[in-house]
Parts: C-alpha cells; sequence; structure tokens
C-alpha cells in the first residue's frame, strides 16, 4: 500500500508520455519525439555559424524565409561526431513556442506508443546522461528512446552564456 | 500679457476647459481667470488627474480666493470653497489611492457651491442656505450627489428654460482645418469603442454591477472625449464628457446603474454615432451642424436627477429609439429642441458679405473681442469658423474643395494583425530570392528555349511589383507624427511664456510604420527642447532685433537613401562657451582638451548634461538628448547639430528608409560572410605596414591621420581559420562606435546589399557581437554584425 503513490505517478507518467512520436537514428540508437512538437522534416541546407554560441549550436539556417537555429543533438547528448551522409536530415521542431532545428543522422518511423510499452530510464550512474529521457518504448522488439524535447532543446544553458558574455550591452 | 506664470497655468486651464459654455464663459471678460465661474471650476476638478500637479495647485489658489473674498456673498458657498481648497490640499501631497477620493470631494464641494450661487445669478430666486453646518459641509465632501437640494428653477420667463443652453450653437462638430486621413482613423476607431460600449450597456442592463462592463463603457466615452478634443471636434467632446460623468459615480460604486443612466448612456453612444455620420456628411461637403437632438440629450445629460423625475424622455423625431424603456417612453414630451443654432445659420451669410474681410484672428462677429480667445477654432460657432478659416487661409480653402470631391473621402482600410503582414513581407523577400534563383538557372541563361525566358521574365516583372508593394505596406506618412509636435509646441510654449510659430514641410514623406511611432518619443523631446532652450522669450528677441514670435521648423525629406527629419529654430543658438564650461565643472570632458565645434555641440548629447540653470518639469534635468541619441541610433540612424550663437540650431535627424531593410556592406573573413551596418562604418583601407604598431606586443593600433584607432581582428573574436593574418593583405575597416573609432579585420569587401534584418530566432537568444540575420541573395543566412557588440567583446575578452 505504501508504494501506491509511487506508482500511480508513474502510470500517469506512463499515460501522459503515451502517444505519436516521430523516431530517427542516432547512430545505432533509435530515438523518439512526440509528433505533435514536428513542424517538418527538412533536408540539409546550408548552414551559417553563429560565432560564440555553445558548441552543440551548429548555426543558423533560412526556413522561407524565417531564420531559425539548428542543434546537433549529437553533441547535445556528448554522443562522438560522425561523417555527414545523404540521409542527414534536419527535424524542425517548436518547443516553448520556439522553433529550432534539430540535426539527426537520419528519420525512421512514425510510431504509436501506448502506456504499456513504456518503461522508467534505468539509471547508469554518472557516465550515462538519462536527464533528457523521458523513458525508454519497448515496441516490435526494439527499443526506443524517448526524448523529452523541451529539456534537450532547453536553451537555459544559452541564456546562462548570454548573462556571463552579454552583460555589457545591455546597460547602454 | 502672459508674463506671469499663474496666468499661463490658468490659460491652460482654460483650454482643458471642454465642458461648460465658453462663449458665456470669454463674454464675461476675456480669457482671464477672474471669469471662471464655479461651474467651470467644477468642471475643470472633474477632468484633472490627481497628478496634474501644478493645474490644482493653481484651482486651489483661486478657490482660497474666492473664500477670502468677502463679495462673494454667500458665507457658506464660501465655506464649502474653503473645504474644497483644502481637499486640493490634500490631494497634492497625498499618495494617488487617497489623491482621487480627496479631489472628487473637492468637486463635489465646488458643484454645491455653484448650485448655491446659481439661483442668485438669475435674479430673485429662492432663498439659498446662508449658513451650512459643519456636518452639512462634511456631508457634502463625502456625498454620491449634489447635497444642497437644488432650488426649484425660477419661473420661466421665455419659451426655454434659462439654463437650457444652446449647446450646439457653442460647438464644433468639426473644424474645416481637419486632416482628413486623421478623422478618418478617428471615425473607424470611435465605432470601435461606440460599438463595444453599446454592447457592454445592454450586458449592464442584465447585470447592473458588472464591474467590467461599466469599465468599458466609461473607457469608450473616455478614449473618444479624448481623441476628439485633440482633433478640436468639441460637440463630440461635450457629449462624450457628459455621458462620462453620467457614469462616473456608477464607476466609483456611489451609485447605481438606472434604467435612466442605461436610457442616457444608449442616446449617447446612438448620439456619437450619428455625430459619426454627421462627420463624414461634412467631410463630403454637407452642412456642419450637429445632429438633431443634441441640445437635448446633453441637456438631459447634465441634469439627468430632473430627467429621470419627469420621467421626460425628449424624444426626438428621427432618432431612433432607445432600448426598450417603457415606463419612460410612455409619456414622450413633444420635441422642444430648439431651432438648430441661429449663429450657425448667420455665420455663413457674414462670411459670404464679408466684403472687407475680417482681421486676421478672432472670428468677426464674434462675442469676444476684446482678449483672443485661447482657442480660436474651437470655441468659435461651427458655421463661423470656415469664414475664419476663409479669411485666414485662402490657400487652405482653396484646396479643400478638392479633397472634398470624390465618393467618399474618408478612406476605408482594415486592421491587419502586424506579425500577418511580417510575415507576408518575408514571404515575398523569399519569392524575389527565389525568383532570382530560377532566373540565374544554367538552363535559362545558356538554354535555347525562348520561350521558357520570357515567361520568367514575366514572373519576375510580377514579383518586383509584388516586393514594392509589399514594402509600401509599412510605410505611414509622417503627417501624424508631425501634428501631435504642434500640440507639443503649444503647450510648451504656453508654459514658458513664449510665442512660437510652429512649420512643418514634407510631412508627406513616408517611414515605416514602426519608425514612425518609435521616432515619435524622441522628437517629442528635441521640440520641447528648441521651445524651452533654443527659443528665447519675446522681450529678449525684441532686443536682439528679431520678431516677438520665434520659428519652429520641422521638415521631412529623403536624401541619398534616407529619410531626414529636419528641426530647426531660430532660437539662441547653442552657446558653445558655456556648454564647454558645464562639460567640465560636470566633468565630462577633460578642460585641456581642444575640442571642435561639433565635437562640443555633441556633448549635449551626453548622460546628465544640462545648461539650463533651473529644473523645470518641461526641460532641464539633463535626461532626454542622450536618450534621444540613443532611440535614433537604435533605429540606425544618426542625429547632426549645426548651430550659430543668436541665430538658431538645426538638427538633423538621418533615418534609414525602413526598419525592415538594412543597408549593410558585405564582408568576408574566412570562409564566412558578414554584413557590416553601413550607417557605422567611417571607411575601408588596406594598411601599410608604417602604419601599424602595437602595445605590448598584443594590443594592434593602426596610425590614421595621427589618430590612434584600435584594431580587432574579427576572425580571432569569432575563432574563424583560414583567414588572412596579415593586416597589410586584408581589409581594415573602420567603424564608429558610439563616437569611439575603431578598427575591424576582414579579408575582404564583397559589396554592399540591401538585407532584410531578422533575429536568429528566440532559440539562440542574444549573441554577442551579432546584432541579428538576414537571407543572401544565395538563400543562405548571412549574420550582422554588431559594431559595438564586438568592440565590447574584445575589451572583455582581451583578445585584441
Amino acid at each position: 500500500m505504501a508504494a501506491d503513490p509511487k506508482a500511480h505517478a508513474l502510470a500517469q507518467r506512463k499515460l501522459e508520455a503515451a502517444g505519436k512520436y516521430l523516431t530517427f537514428f542516432l547512430e545505432s540508437e533509435e530515438y523518439g519525439i512526440p509528433i505533435l512538437k514536428v513542424q517538418q522534416i527538412i533536408g540539409v541546407t546550408s548552414i551559417t555559424v553563429v560565432p560564440r554560441t555553445p558548441h552543440y549550436v551548429l548555426g543558423v539556417i533560412n526556413l522561407r524565409g524565417k531564420i531559425i537555429p539548428v542543434i546537433d543533438i549529437r553533441r547535445k547528448l556528448d554522443m562522438s561526431p560522425v561523417e555527414p551522409s545523404e540521409a542527414n536530415c534536419i527535424i524542425v521542431v517548436k518547443s516553448n513556442n520556439i522553433e529550432m532545428g534539430m540535426y539527426v543522422d537520419r528519420v525512421s518511423e512514425v510510431l504509436l506508443v501506448t502506456p504499456e510499452d513504456i518503461e522508467d530510464t534505468p539509471f547508469f550512474g554518472g557516465q550515462v546522461s538519462t536527464e533528457y529521457l523521458v523513458g525508454i518504448a519497448k515496441t516490435q522488439g526494439r527499443v526506443r528512446l524517448l526524448l523529452d524535447i523541451d529539456k534537450a532543446l532547453s536553451t537555459s544553458e544559452l541564456m546562462q552564456m548570454q548573462a556571463t558574455f552579454g552583460g555589457g550591452l545591455d546597460s547602454d | 500679457m502672459r508674463d506671469s506664470k499663474d496666468a499661463c497655468a490658468f490659460d491652460d486651464l482654460i483650454e482643458r476647459l471642454t465642458e461648460g459654455d465658453m462663449t458665456e464663459l470669454e463674454a464675461k471678460g476675456g480669457s482671464t481667470t477672474e471669469s471662471m465661474t464655479l461651474d467651470d471650476i467644477a468642471a475643470l476638478l472633474v477632468q484633472l488627474e490627481p497628478n496634474d500637479v501644478e493645474d490644482l495647485a493653481a484651482i486651489r489658489g483661486r478657490l482660497d480666493g474666492l473664500a477670502d473674498d468677502p463679495s462673494v456673498g454667500n458665507p457658506a458657498i464660501r465655506k464649502l470653497l474653503r473645504e474644497a481648497a483644502k481637499k486640493i490640499a490634500v490631494t497634492i501631497d497625498a499618495p494617488i489611492e487617497e489623491a482621487a477620493p480627496a479631489l472628487a470631494s473637492a468637486c463635489r464641494l465646488v458643484t454645491a457651491a455653484s448650485s448655491i450661487q446659481r439661483p442668485s445669478d438669475h435674479g430673485p430666486g429662492l432663498p439659498a442656505p446662508n449658513e451650512l453646518s459643519d456636518r452639512e459641509v462634511a456631508a457634502v465632501a463625502a456625498g454620491p450627489v449634489v447635497v444642497p437640494p437644488p432650488p426649484p428653477p425660477p419661473p420661466e420667463v421665455e419659451g426655454v428654460p434659462p439654463e437650457k443652453k444652446k449647446y450646439s450653437a457653442s460647438v464644433v462638430l468639426c473644424p474645416p482645418d481637419v486632416d482628413i486621413a486623421v478623422v478618418g482613423e478617428f471615425v473607424t476607431e470611435c465605432l470601435d469603442y461606440i460599438a463595444s460600449a453599446e454592447g457592454a450597456l445592454l450586458a449592464l442592463e442584465n447585470d447592473p454591477y458588472d464591474k467590467e462592463s461599466i469599465d468599458t463603457v466609461f473607457r469608450a466615452f473616455h478614449t473618444i472625449k479624448g481623441v476628439s478634443a485633440m482633433l478640436e471636434m468639441t460637440a463630440i467632446t461635450h457629449l462624450a464628457h457628459q455621458a462620462e460623468s453620467l457614469l462616473s459615480p456608477v464607476r466609483d460604486g456611489s451609485a447605481k446603474f438606472v434604467a435612466i443612466t442605461a436610457n442616457l448612456s444608449l442616446r449617447s453612444v446612438d448620439m456619437i454615432k450619428a455625430c459619426m455620420d454627421k462627420v463624414q456628411e461634412i467631410l463630403n461637403g454637407g452642412a456642419p451642424a450637429c445632429p438633431d437632438g443634441y441640445d437635448d440629450l446633453l441637456h438631459e445629460l447634465a441634469h439627468p436627477e430632473a430627467a429621470a423625475k419627469s420621467g421626460g424622455n425628449i424624444q426626438t423625431p428621427g432618432e431612433a429609439p432607445p432600448p426598450p424603456q417603457p415606463s419612460l417612453l410612455a409619456t414622450p414630451k413633444p420635441a422642444a429642441a430648439p431651432a438648430p443654432a441661429p449663429v450657425a445659420a448667420a455665420a455663413p451669410v457674414a462670411s459670404h458679405a464679408a466684403a472687407p474681410p475680417p482681421p486676421p484672428g478672432p472670428v468677426g462677429g464674434h462675442p469676444v473681442q476684446a482678449a483672443p480667445p485661447p482657442r480660436p477654432v474651437a470655441a468659435a460657432p461651427a458655421a463661423a469658423a470656415p469664414a475664419a478659416a476663409a479669411a485666414d487661409e485662402p490657400t487652405e480653402t482653396k484646396k479643400r474643395p478638392e479633397q472634398r470631391k470624390g465618393e467618399s473621402a474618408v478612406e476605408s482600410s482594415i486592421r491587419v494583425r502586424t506579425d500577418r503582414l511580417d510575415r507576408l513581407i518575408d514571404l515575398v523577400g523569399e519569392l524575389v530570392i527565389a525568383h532570382s534563383m530560377v532566373a540565374q538557372d544554367d538552363t535559362l541563361l545558356h538554354g535555347a528555349n525562348h520561350d521558357l525566358v520570357k515567361k520568367v521574365t514575366h514572373t519576375g516583372k510580377i514579383v518586383r511589383e509584388l516586393q514594392d508593394l509589399s514594402m509600401s505596406l509599412r510605410m505611414v506618412p509622417l503627417k501624424s507624427t508631425f501634428q501631435n509636435m504642434q500640440r507639443v509646441v503649444r503647450d510648451v510654449a504656453r508654459k514658458c511664456g513664449k510665442l512660437v510659430d510652429f512649420v512643418t514641410d514634407g510631412e508627406d514623406t513616408e517611414i515605416d510604420r514602426n519608425m514612425a511611432n518609435l521616432i515619435s518619443d524622441p522628437l517629442v523631446h528635441m521640440v520641447r527642447n528648441s521651445v524651452d532652450h533654443g527659443i528665447e522669450v519675446p522681450e529678449v528677441r525684441e532686443k536682439n532685433g528679431k520678431s516677438r514670435s520665434g520659428r519652429v521648423r520641422l521638415a521631412a525629406y529623403h536624401a541619398s537613401g534616407n529619410v531626414i527629419v529636419e528641426l530647426s529654430d531660430d532660437g539662441g543658438g547653442l552657446d558653445r562657451d558655456r556648454i564647454f564650461r558645464r562639460a567640465i565643472d560636470k566633468g565630462l570632458i577633460d578642460g585641456n582638451k581642444v575640442l571642435s565645434d561639433n565635437e562640443v555641440y555633441n556633448i549635449i548629447f551626453e548622460a546628465g548634461f544640462s545648461t539650463k540653470e533651473a529644473v523645470t518639469d518641461v526641460s532641464g534635468r539633463g535626461v532626454g538628448m542622450d536618450v534621444v541619441r540613443r532611440n535614433i541610433e537604435a533605429l540606425k540612424g544618426r542625429i547632426e547639430i549645426t548651430s550659430q550663437l543668436g541665430v538658431g540650431t538645426t538638427f538633423l535627424i538621418y533615418l534609414p528608409l525602413t526598419l525592415a531593410v538594412t543597408d549593410g556592406m558585405l564582408v568576408r573573413v574566412g570562409n564566412e560572410r558578414y554584413i557590416v551596418p553601413t550607417v557605422s562604418i567611417n571607411m575601408s583601407l588596406r594598411p601599410e605596414q608604417r602604419q601599424l604598431s602595437t602595445v605590448s606586443g598584443r594590443g594592434e593600433m593602426l596610425i590614421l591621420r595621427g589618430s590612434l584607432i584600435p584594431i580587432f581582428r574579427l576572425h580571432r573574436l569569432f575563432e574563424i581559420n583560414h583567414a588572412v593574418e596579415d593586416p597589410t593583405q586584408g581589409l581594415v575597416v573602420i567603424v564608429n562606435d558610439g563616437g569611439q573609432h575603431c578598427g575591424l579585420l576582414v579579408d575582404e569587401l564583397l559589396g554592399q546589399r540591401q538585407v532584410v534584418a531578422k533575429t536568429l530566432g528566440a532559440g539562440l537568444g542574444r549573441v554577442e557581437g551579432v546584432s541579428g540575420g538576414a537571407i543572401l541573395g544565395d538563400g543562405r543566412v548571412g549574420l550582422i554584425l554588431d559594431p559595438a557588440g564586438i568592440v565590447n567583446l574584445a575589451r572583455h575578452s582581451g583578445l585584441l
């Protein structure tokens, strides 16, 4: 009985996490992001490097007249870089009302994830960062890592960086 | 005549007097303070906000004066007035939440006093109370309604009750020199407000305690009052003011929203609508007259109790009946509408018959001749005003008929959300790029398909036209901005006791809508400064052999791809020595330095600088000009001063044509391309070795015409590989960063570009040294550099 609230919370989380996901590959790992957050998928266009931004910011692209930043999700997840390929693409997502591009190896499919499919992220200790995952989905015998897109693309680090660098101009 | 400060303040008060019968007031003895009746004071109090300290102080002084004046016979009146003066004194010191009720009670006290006084004005009426106990006075101050029972009106002598004024005779529905475009906007806006007020009123009938609806209605009347007052449409101002006053106690919670309130409010709404129709009619050449029933409605609004008591709902023929109020409609009085203003009928005749043109200035035939009314046009009877305009400005009248021709003088427009507009402009820009990519495709350039080339060229034409049109969507003429300045000049001139002629030129010049809004504040500052600091008082001007009234000119024109706004005055000019001394006193500059005239003049843009000895509420605090420069620079513009002591000062504001398009120089550093805004570039050069020197081996400097300019290497700041390392092989772009110069080392210049500046997206926030991005001709994003940011960055990062 004592575990009841905890179990309830877990069930609640699973229920919330369930839904349709767009999955994509980073190397051999398959990740999923909620499809409702996805705006579109575009091929890789020329990316303009923006100086003095965090290493995981690849730069900015022209999305039909709008300028949006592109983030290398590999670097964000501390994965090693790979050679670019034809399959690379940019998933344009909207999180917290901010449009951003997410540079991925290749997109896979749209997947329906039921609450029963979801399991909690196991704990790996300090070496493996799991802070950007909401859970793991096991469907059709495959493992998909469900990404917390709001957290993964959070700009709080950017803001912090600006606070350190950019204090000078605000006072003008 | 306007030398004492008090007189100025009161002049100001009288002009605010949209309430009360102006003609009557002026007839009593010109524009001096003595002519203010208690009614007028009460009306002023209603309109004043607790923070209008100066005006309140003036009123208080006047009330104290009256209270001590033995010629004011009735001690009860004096007592009430003294109490009111005390309340105002409280208002001045108290925090705002206490001030408002105090002001309201002061207002009630004065109203009460005036209602005691009034019957005696009309000869031997019923005896007014001569003594009032303190308790009674307190009750008046606290009470929601006028307490001393207004004695019944004296018996009517002629058909019209004595206090039933011919409101329509003393107000102007649409001044003749009004700007059609502005009125059009006003009408649209007004109808919006009216619609919401109407809805709210109907909701109030179901739920009389609905605070939100009351506020909506109140706000609608208040806004209409304000805007119409600005346009000098006193008829509407007057009406809206009365309607507002009617609702004021309901809003305070001191009165209930009853049937009569609803009825009158709705009729006011209808009347404003009728006025709007009339205004359009007038603009199309109709006769300037108030709509039927205007006088009756105003009369009822002014005396709602009476209307409620008699159940009298003077229904005007042709007027849309108010929403069902059966009990009120049951006993309609015959319409007692006085014949539309005899003055109005007489005036056009006068203007035709005016063989010897009336002297310029106040309207001929107007009751007030002795002293010029503060607002000649507004105060003049509606129809007499055109006569004045005809006499004063023949050119103006010639222009009018042309404007009035055509289907409808008021242009129809729709409101579009700006984000949609921006998106449209974005997409058109994108279309232009996409099209140029097609047009420059190899298959087209070298292909033999002549037909296809023709089709693409045709599309190109359409695209270009579309682009021009989309750019013009954001453009507005500077007219309304300039018109606001007119008011500023007038107000400041009166406050300072100066005579100023304000002239505008080129007000049809169009600039970006956003920019028109943003330029307004700096301009207000500058215009105030010109009048307050620049123009001398008439006596001084006369002594210096100038005309008594100064001249402030505001002009706008296009020159070399910029819009230039020029503000000039023929005042005292900038006193170089005085500025210099002041700046040394304030520690803004080093006294031993030799400065050019321009450098000295630019000191006035420093924060905290003011040569004015005394701080007034107009200017002199030393804030302002620094804000002005910063605002203008934020618009990617710049400001220049030329001045001659004793002759005048001219400010030139250079603004880009539009905020959306930035003129920039495309530069290359390594494999990256950046855009440097042209406004901040002074020059660029390839330095020779002998021009370069270093400080402690790192800080690089360029010696240019005797001055030392620090050089910052863009590739080091931005960590770009494969860039030119040797300054003698690259180019140094000299940029100015708020007065200081510095050089940026780049590889080469790629040429000038006009780009549409955009943000880098909220996800990235602000990036130091980069002000935004732009889509370049090849569809890629180019970053727009922010020179000031780069310098800041370089200084802080230690990478020199």
